[in-house]
């Protein structure tokens, strides 16, 4: 069993290998926040699925604090659009 | 699989660093570092230090974020130059060195090797405490725990004399109070609290303690601040101070005081109140000083009010 959590586990690695195109593709910052956004949702899931694997429960708590404070940056990177420089929008190269 | 899984992370730790290095935009850079956060708690998971694992979540994935965007918010006014990075020859050199150098170290250690934490174990009983690596930071190396302190504390007052502030109160909010902000403190505010609580009172016995406990507390009130909450401004000036300052003086006296009945410093009494009082104190502190780095640093907004 624990060999089929870091299988799922390494599947969900990949899929973050995946969604990391995106972040370096861009071509919008929305695009690139919004990628590093669903990797807090599917870090999460790894951590569980590695906390399985290794016979670690206290890794959750690492699951917890991460699923807790990853919308932070979302937070931030509104703020800094709407409220701060609207210029950001036009520039593609941010 | 094990092999695979930790191949996998390896290669993507690196390759996220170079890529940061090298990315055109800046934007960029922060998105990749905020997931390279990501794979370091992954890294972390895999060598069984669910402690670093969780602060590393809780510092990578909140608070950076938070401090880069803003950090370029403020730059952003000035043109940015696209620029070709070039990493000097010397530089890459003497990394190549320093990567052999370890790499070689690595290679000597035994296999068998357990490190400290045998005496560690030995030494449990004299701390008191059943977790050996609160054992190991609050009480066999409360010095440097003591330090790391007055470093966050350093870094607080730094910030302020680079920024010209002489007071952390009655700066201007980031945002004005909108629905979004005020639904999302109202969701995550009360877990934020209980989850921080949580990891404080777990420290004694498993993987948590001050510094986990403190980030999670400073994301609260990131999040009240950035939120447009003013509840955090109400803090006068000299209580906002006292709270900055409490986990250092809190060891500084515990060390003074134990100079009376010892003859070493920071010599501690068997009881549960001394390690209590030092990790509350420090958790406090952690969240205030984290607190006021990201109020402190430049903003875009609040430059161009002031």
């Amino acid at each position: 069993m624990n060999t089929f959590y870091l299988c799922m586990a390494l599947f969900l690695a990949l899929n973050i290998l995946a969604g990391l195109w995106r972040v370096m593709a861009g071509p919008k910052p929305e695009d690139r926040m919004v990628a590093a956004q669903l990797f807090g949702s599917t870090g999460v899931a790894t951590l569980l699925l590695l906390s399985q694997a290794l016979d670690s429960p206290y890794i959750k708590n690492a699951a917890l604090v991460f699923a807790l404070l990853t919308v932070m940056a979302v937070l931030a990177f509104v703020r800094n659009t709407s409220y701060g420089l609207k210029q950001d929008k036009k520039n593609e190269s941010f | 699989m094990n092999l695979i899984f930790d191949l996998i992370i390896a290669v993507c730790l690196v390759g996220i660093s170079m890529r940061i290095i090298f990315a055109r935009g800046h934007f960029q850079a922060i998105v990749l570092f905020i997931t390279y956060g990501l794979f370091l708690a992954l890294a972390w998971t895999r060598l069984n230090s669910p402690d670093i694992a969780i602060a590393e979540a809780a510092v990578g994935a909140g608070l950076t974020g938070v401090l880069l965007m803003d950090t370029l918010g403020a730059i952003k006014t000035s043109e940015e130059k696209k620029m070709r990075i070039k990493v000097p020859l010397k530089l890459a050199v003497m990394s190549i060195v320093l990567v052999i150098v370890l790499g070689y170290s690595a290679l000597q250690i035994p296999s068998d090797f357990s490190g400290l934490s045998l005496t560690v174990h030995n030494a449990m009983p004299l701390s008191g405490l059943e977790y050996s690596v609160t054992a190991v930071l609050l009480d066999f190396r409360s010095y440097d725990t003591w330090l790391e302190l007055g470093v966050l504390l350093t870094a607080v007052i730094g910030v302020l004399t680079v920024r010209r502030r002489n007071s952390l109160t009655g700066s201007a909010l980031p945002a004005p109070a909108e629905p979004v902000g005020r639904w999302i403190i109202k969701i995550l505010l009360p877990f934020m609290v209980i989850i921080g609580g949580y990891l404080l009172w777990l420290g004694a016995f498993a993987p948590g303690g001050a510094f986990q406990a403190g980030v999670v507390l400073a994301g609260a009130g990131v999040m009240l601040w950035q939120a447009g909450h003013p509840c955090l401004a109400v803090l006068s000036n000299s209580s906002w101070r006292l709270l900055l300052c409490l986990g250092f003086s809190t060891f500084l006296i515990l060390a003074a005081s134990s100079l009376y009945y010892a003859d070493q410093m920071l010599t501690h009494p068997q009881i549960k109140a001394w390690i209590l009082g030092i990790e509350y104190a420090a958790t406090i502190s952690i969240a205030i000083c984290l607190i006021s780095l990201i109020q402190a640093s430049p903003n875009s907004k609040l430059d161009k009010v002031s």
